[in-house]
């Protein structure tokens, strides 16, 4: 793994994404933890709950009972409802350290979701492949569940 | 002056991998691995350095000092009972570093079968680079004593 990081370059990583919600700040936010929790899912047959504990310092993690399981990362910071942040491993089973940040805000209809990961380390090709696809999946979901529950008039 | 250095990412990174043969079970070797790492854990020239480690996912792994004195050398990054310990953290190194540990055990004829593996990158000092293969040595070989005595 060592050999095929040659330039700096090599071992960065940098996503963005920005995401228009229509709902309000405060059920984007809501919504937005319960899909990096207990409504994760890789594949629309591929469930994969996870644990927010939401305070700083808090863990995110695989909880496979009897306490087994697998954590991504820490909450480094959560201001609700405007910024979510959090640092660790995720799935990168090699030293990789990543920054999470959700921050959101106020716009006309709705609102807005700035995200981004940084991670430095020994990246996977195919996690440097995959895993924009994988962020953009899973706001896709936490978008249509806080707009659902407008529409449900469950706020 | 660590960083100065470092002129190739090559020597950002630390790669050990080590082959354990236990006779032991399976289950009693994951035991006696987490005791090794914990309250029986040695520093160099084999000196008592008991360590304490909060098994579950994002537990510590760290020196107890007392009155809320001590040292995080890392966090639980996974464990499934007995076949794997996965670790993240800085482990004892006062530097920009991080590092990985895995621990991946399966049966095998007469015992259980431990292959481990640091993986680490940052400013690693040369001394280190140096005296970790043969400190995971150490402890890797005192897990397997434990094992074997306790099955």
């Amino acid at each position: 793994m060592t050999g095929t990081a040659t330039r700096i370059e090599d071992l960065t990583l940098h996503i963005t994404e920005e995401i228009h919600v229509k709902a309000p700040i405060d059920v984007t936010f809501a919504t937005l933890l319960e899909q990096l929790g207990e409504f994760n899912q890789v594949a629309a047959d591929r469930p994969l709950p996870m644990k927010i504990e939401p305070w700083p310092g808090g863990r995110w993690y695989r909880d496979l009972g009897e306490n087994k399981g697998h954590l991504w990362g820490h909450v480094q910071s959560i201001k609700r409802p405007t910024l979510l942040e959090i640092y660790g491993p995720l799935i990168m089973s090699y030293p990789c350290m990543s920054n999470l940040q959700y921050r959101l805000s106020e716009e006309a209809g709705g609102t807005l979701i700035e995200f981004q990961h940084s991670a430095f380390g020994l990246i996977l090709g195919e996690h440097r492949q995959g895993i924009p696809n994988g962020w953009r999946y899973t706001h896709a979901l936490a978008k249509e569940r806080a707009e659902a529950k407008v529409s449900r008039g469950q706020i | 002056m660590i960083a100065a250095t470092a002129a190739k990412v090559e020597d950002l990174t630390l790669n050990i991998t080590q082959e354990i043969h236990v006779k032991a079970p399976l289950d009693a070797t994951f035991e006696a691995l987490l005791e090794q790492l914990g309250g029986l854990m040695t520093a160099a020239e084999n000196k008592p350095m008991p360590m304490k480690i909060e098994p579950w996912p994002g537990g510590r792994w760290y020196r107890d000092l007392g009155d809320g004195n001590g040292h995080l050398w890392a966090h639980v990054q996974a464990i499934k009972r007995p076949t794997l310990l996965e670790f993240c953290g800085p482990l004892m190194m006062s530097y920009p570093v991080a590092s990985n540990v895995q621990y991946r055990l399966s049966e095998e004829p007469g015992g259980t079968l431990i292959k481990f593996q640091h993986l680490a990158l940052g400013m690693i000092p040369e001394d280190y680079r140096k005296g970790l293969n043969e400190g995971w040595g150490s402890i890797n070989t005192r897990a397997k004593a434990l094992a074997e005595k306790k099955k």
